[in-house]
């Protein structure tokens, strides 16, 4: 079974927030490979070791409940687990046994060699649960090792007991002895799936093609459907069901479900010994972050401290990294370009094109947006955020979404690239559409780069609050419309709470070196070449016979010097690179002294909410087409140009204008 | 670890009790009932098949906030239904 030259393929399964994670970070380091399972967006993380001298993959999957294929995460999971997959590390949350055991249950009918890693021993043993390993490995017929993963312990054991069992190629037993009589319709199904078919769906042993096309499992049907003998197959599932139905009185899924609950439940009953459950802190504290009167503020402290944060933790590295750049750096690039061009001219372009280009990444992109993704990954690992997304809830369905969408829309106040691909968590079309168009305006770091480097820095923090405060109410008006708007429902959250735990440094280091170098392969080079397309419209005064024509709009709605336009236009580009070039236009970077605080404020707003830059449309073209993306895009400039218009007449913080 | 998965004779009732029972929403803060059937869209249930919340299991409505969704428990698992949700699932008391 196990080629030499290939070294072993180990998976690791289990439900969500069982420390699945945390214990594929300890066993492979932070090099470890996050990408895309091939055509979907859900990550799968790989990491290659050595062990025992022997080269080892180890494969980490999507947390899921069941192998069923509801959601998409499911379906990756499956898939990923019958490729190529010489044996199976199965993480079980300790500290919630029968729960877990039902997807351990599923798994020991796959074929494939399986190891149990009862992890968070320590967790449950805290909160009363004395479970007997052997006991366990006994009733499930594989080795289990019990494990902390959150502290390192006894995770090479697994391993090595993970590698031997992948030695010995020996498949589960399998321990599912569902229903008695029932027993003898789900055989005849599983007999018509050997006999009828000529290929098994996934490579699915026939115990699995039946129980899941029991439980009307969309994938495997469509893929039984595709077979010569599908039709047979199809036609006896259907009649087994009919069965099931008539003698349970209960759909033939839901039966299915209960029979696995039920043994779940009697093995972690045999194997645990209960004492009284005692209430942690963590719990307590768990209670506080979901209960209104305590939620809401813990929720409000987060996001202050949040954006508090990406000001001053953000700020600060932009200051170390630009002061550098600008003092060492940028004046050798800038000699070194006139000396080698031929032409004055290209010498401008060089410079806006690489030291323009660099200054506005070190500026803005590198430093907000990597103390944003460090703070995401360490409020995901902490398990705060299905917390924050249940207590907005409420506030999410006024804009016809549900909480689970408040998740990539922080997100957006990153970078709304990653924010929109994120949206594919959500469940209808309706709803990726509402949560994408909102993102696009949600105040990512480039825009807060914007909205301080001119109101926060030349008109006061109090109104760089209040930009941000009436983008977040034009957020909302825009949800609640297009609520209105579309048609269709929201379809129902059901979301798990897991616990609350203190973030661990490699995972969070791991997330967001992963998320960062995503990032900078992909937007540091579409962001050099847009300087240079600017570079070249600027070198050949295309931009300045711009700022004429548009003058109504700028001046007269708006009441802009009418060469905003060129950064105006350049920010579609790249948000913050509006900032470096209104400092360019300016001609100063003193820009108190080139606008009027009002024409600052005016200005940071419009920046915020026209056009999506060009990475976010190609993100929006890709997940909505190019119609909604252009219908997208079209609207929130109309927006901005109403918006500035309006804020430049009423004043409404009585700046000077 | 009750092990309410429920074989009691309820379940078979299920169909014909939806009418009259009460849904999840109507119970008060904290108070525990025994899921009489799920809604019919199919999605939801098999959401909700895996977390162990099928027509005879115990849950506990936890919290009930004025708007959005609801926490409901189930031997010691907190899961945040949305409150649309919580409306179609029918229940009765214990």
């Amino acid at each position: 079974m196990i080629q030499e030259s290939r070294g072993v393929t180990v998976a690791l399964a289990g439900n969500p927030n069982v420390g699945k994670s945390t214990l594929f970070h300890h066993l492979t380091g932070i090099g470890v490979n996050i990408s895309n399972y091939p055509g979907t967006t859900v990550e799968i993380a790989t990491g290659e070791m050595e062990f025992d001298g022997r080269p080892v993959e180890v494969r980490d999957l999507p947390g899921v409940y069941s192998l069923g294929a509801v959601s998409e995460d499911e379906a990756v999971a499956r898939r990923a687990l019958l490729d190529d997959v010489d044996v199976v590390l199965n993480v079980v949350d300790a500290s919630n046994l029968e729960r877990n055991l039902y997807l351990t249950l599923q798994l020991l009918e796959l074929g494939i060699p399986t190891v149990v890693a009862l992890n968070q021993y320590d967790r449950a043993e805290k909160q009363g649960d004395r479970i007997d390993p052997e006991l366990l490995a006994e009733r499930l017929g594989v080795p289990v090792l019990p494990t902390v993963a959150s502290q390192g312990e006894n995770l090479k054991e697994a391993l090595d007991a993970a590698l031997r069992a992948a030695d010995r190629g020996e498949a589960p037993a399998g321990t599912l002895d569902l229903g008695g009589e029932l027993a003898g319709a789900i055989e005849r199904l599983e007999d018509a799936v050997e006999r009828e078919l000529e290929e098994p769906p996934l490579g699915l042993p026939p115990y699995a093609v039946a129980t899941n096309l029991l439980e009307g499992d969309e994938e495997v049907e469509r893929l039984v459907t595709e077979d010569p003998g599908g039709e047979e197959v199809l036609r006896t599932a259907e009649e087994v069901a009919e069965f099931i139905e008539e003698h349970q009185g209960e759909k033939a899924s839901y039966w299915l479900a209960r029979e696995l609950h039920g043994l779940a439940s009697h093995v972690a009953r045999d194997v645990t010994r209960h004492e009284e459950r005692r209430r942690t802190f963590s719990d307590r504290l768990s209670r506080w972050t979901t209960q209104t009167a305590t939620g809401i503020p813990i929720l409000a402290g987060v996001f202050l401290g949040l954006l508090g944060l990406l000001f001053y933790g953000g700020g600060f590295i932009e200051e170390l990294l630009v002061g550098n750049w600008e003092t060492h750096v940028q004046p050798v690039l800038r000699g070194f370009f006139e000396s080698v061009a031929p032409h004055p001219a290209v010498a401008e372009v060089l410079d806006i094109g690489i030291n323009l280009g660099m200054q506005g990444i070190l500026a803005t992109m590198f430093p907000y947006i990597l103390v944003f993704f460090l703070a995401m990954a360490v409020l995901e690992d902490s398990g705060y955020l299905p917390r924050m997304a249940y207590v907005l809830d409420s506030a999410m369905h006024r804009i016809g979404l549900h909480g689970k969408a408040a998740v990539p829309m922080l997100g957006g106040f990153g970078c709304n690239v990653p924010a929109i691909m994120a949206t594919r968590s959500l469940d209808t079309r309706r709803q990726r559409f509402i949560s994408s168009s909102l993102i696009t305006m949600v105040p990512c770091s480039a825009r807060t780069a914007v909205i301080l480097g001119t109101v926060g820095a030349f008109v006061g923090i109090s109104p760089a609050l209040a930009v941000y405060g009436i983008i977040l109410l034009l957020i909302f008006a825009v949800g609640a419309v297009l609520n209105r708007w579309l048609t269709g429902e929201s379809s129902g959250m059901v979301m798990e709470m897991p616990p609350l735990r203190t973030p661990r440094p490699k995972p969070v280091l791991s997330k967001t070196w992963n998320r960062m170098k995503d990032f900078l392969y992909v937007a540091v080079p579409l962001l050099i070449a847009g300087s240079f397309a600017i570079g070249v419209l600027d070198a050949s005064g295309a931009l300045d016979r711009l700022v004429g024509p548009l003058s109504p709009v700028t001046l007269g709605l708006m009441g802009l010097p009418p060469l905003v336009i060129v950064p105006l236009l350049y920010g579609v580009i790249r948000k913050e690179g509006a900032l470096v070039l209104l400092v360019a236009i300016a001609g100063t970077s003193d820009l108190g002294a080139f606008m009027s605080p009002l024409q600052l404020f005016v200005f940071a707003l419009v920046v915020s909410i026209y056009i999506p830059c060009i990475a976010t449309f190609a993100v929006l073209r890709r997940e909505l087409g190019t119609r909604s993306a252009l219908g997208i895009s079209a609207s929130t400039i109309a927006i901005a140009v109403l918006v500035g218009a309006a804020a430049y007449r009423v004043n409404p913080l009585g700046l000077a204008a | 670890m009750s092990g309410d998965t429920g074989k009691g004779p309820h379940r078979s009732r299920a169909r014909e009790e939806d009418e009259c029972s009460p849904s999840l929403i109507e119970c008060e803060e904290g108070e525990s009932c025994r899921v009489v059937s799920l809604p019919e869209e199919s999605e939801c249930a098999r959401k909700l098949l895996p977390l162990a919340i099928l027509p005879g299991s115990e849950i506990c409505l936890v919290e009930k906030p004025a708007f959005g969704a609801v926490m409901v428990e189930r031997d010691g698992d907190r899961i945040a239904l949305s409150r649309r949700l919580a409306c179609d699932i029918a229940v009765e008391q214990i």
